[in-house]
């Protein structure tokens, strides 16, 4: 132990904060790879004041402070990295409530791990018994913009007169008419999308400890058409089933007008520390 | 409605994909200041870089290059995906030698026997255009 601190070609990665006394029993489990798996495979568990913290060695010469952010840099090299930090705490959250750090969380010596622990064991200490026994879910809503127009159209008695209208109009009153049409109907999209992502919300939250909205990028499209709305929820394990039905449910609700909804989980609680 | 042939529509992601985990873990969780200043204020930069390059393994995924879903080891796999590329590269290389080879060899027969379906639409649309014209 003390030799190791005494190398200081590398620094301490830290993935997350447990209670000792729940994490001392996986010690001896086969953990998924650390962030770095080829400069050190072992995970140390570094305890203070009751709590203790989840740490793997990292070379400095790739960890220190100028070439880390060259390495940020590189998206290849920081998507692996982030994979194998998420691994590694979704693990130990599977088995107990941690509070899982942001993704580089560096420490030079493994005394100064030991004293933040200290220093912040109120915190830390609180945010584990917010988490105790809850999980992360995701709630990620896609909408096909095709269909949820055409639905659109065939909900809106407006929409439907102003079609016919421009059917029997003259040609160039016809092109003025389907113009307005169809800014009418993006508008009566956005709407739509609105409200039904309102409308998860808040039936999902009735369920769950916590709702949080995630941050959509523009024009961020996926396999399930464009991604309208990102949902975190914190669910306490014994409600999930509940949490799930009602999720299954909103979809059916949603999928013949065009939207899609996705559940991933569970995740260590990201989104609630 | 007939929808209901598709039974359930939610979809489960399990285990996450790769944006699910860069959306919580680059820009969440608890923030401490370790003794490494890490800036992540270029996060939204980042992220938006590896969305590119998320959207392309999304496309990688069709063929089969889906190995940072499932892989616990990502290294690993993808050394070994790299691998097999070579190896099947390696083999397409040795088929494309032998159907080189087929084809040079006995030409007649199997070359028409190739091209069967063409050579007799051609012939049979010349046949009813002559027998049109007469």
């Amino acid at each position: 132990m003390k030799q190791e601190d005494k190398r200081s070609d590398s620094a301490y990665y830290v993935y997350c904060v447990g209670e000792s006394a729940m994490l001392e029993p996986l010690r001896e489990r086969d953990f998924p790879p650390p962030i770095e798996p080829e400069s050190d495979p072992k995970f140390l568990f570094v305890n203070g004041a009751g709590l203790t913290a989840v740490a793997s060695r990292v070379p400095l010469a790739v960890y220190g402070e100028d070439a880390l952010r060259a390495r940020l840099e590189d998206a290849t090299w920081t998507a692996v990295r982030a994979m194998r930090h998420e691994r590694v705490v979704e693990f130990i959250a599977r088995e107990t409530s941690v509070v899982p750090l942001r993704f580089g969380t560096i420490y030079l010596e493994r005394s100064n791990i030991e004293e933040m622990l200290d220093d912040k064991r109120e915190e830390l200490l609180s945010i584990i018994e917010r988490l105790r026994d809850r999980e992360e879910w995701g709630v990620n809503l896609y909408c096909d913009r095709a269909r949820v127009l055409d639905a659109i159209v065939s909900l809106s008695p407006r929409l439907r007169e102003l079609t016919d209208e421009a059917e029997r109009a003259t040609p160039g009153q016809a092109y003025l008419m389907r113009k307005k049409i169809e800014a009418m109907r993006a508008d009566e999209a956005r709407t739509e999308i609105k409200r039904v992502s309102g409308e998860i919300e808040e039936r999902l939250s009735r369920l769950s400890d916590g709702a949080v909205r995630l941050r959509v990028l523009k024009d961020e499209a996926s396999e399930h058409g464009d991604t309208v709305a990102k949902l975190a929820f914190l669910v306490a394990r014994a409600r999930f089933e509940d949490f799930r039905a009602e999720a299954e449910r909103l979809a059916d609700e949603h999928a013949g007008a065009g939207f899609r909804l996705e559940l991933t989980g569970p995740w260590p609680a990201y989104n609630f520390t | 409605m007939q929808l209901s042939s598709e039974r359930t529509s939610l979809i489960t992601a399990r285990p996450p994909g790769l944006v699910d985990v860069l959306d919580r873990i680059l820009d969440k969780g608890l923030v401490i200041a370790g003794d490494i200043k890490v800036s992540l204020a270029n996060v939204e930069l980042l992220t938006l870089q590896i969305r590119l390059l998320v959207c392309s393994i999304d496309k990688a995924e069709q063929i089969g290059l889906n190995w940072w879903r499932y892989d616990t080891n990502l290294t690993t796999r993808a050394e070994r995906a790299e691998a097999e590329n070579v190896e099947l590269r390696e083999r397409l290389a040795e088929l494309e030698r032998e159907v080189r080879h087929l084809s040079a060899a006995p030409p007649e027969a199997q070359a028409r026997g190739r091209r069967a379906k063409p050579a007799r639409q051609r012939g049979a649309s010349k046949r009813t255009s002559k027998k049109s014209r007469q």
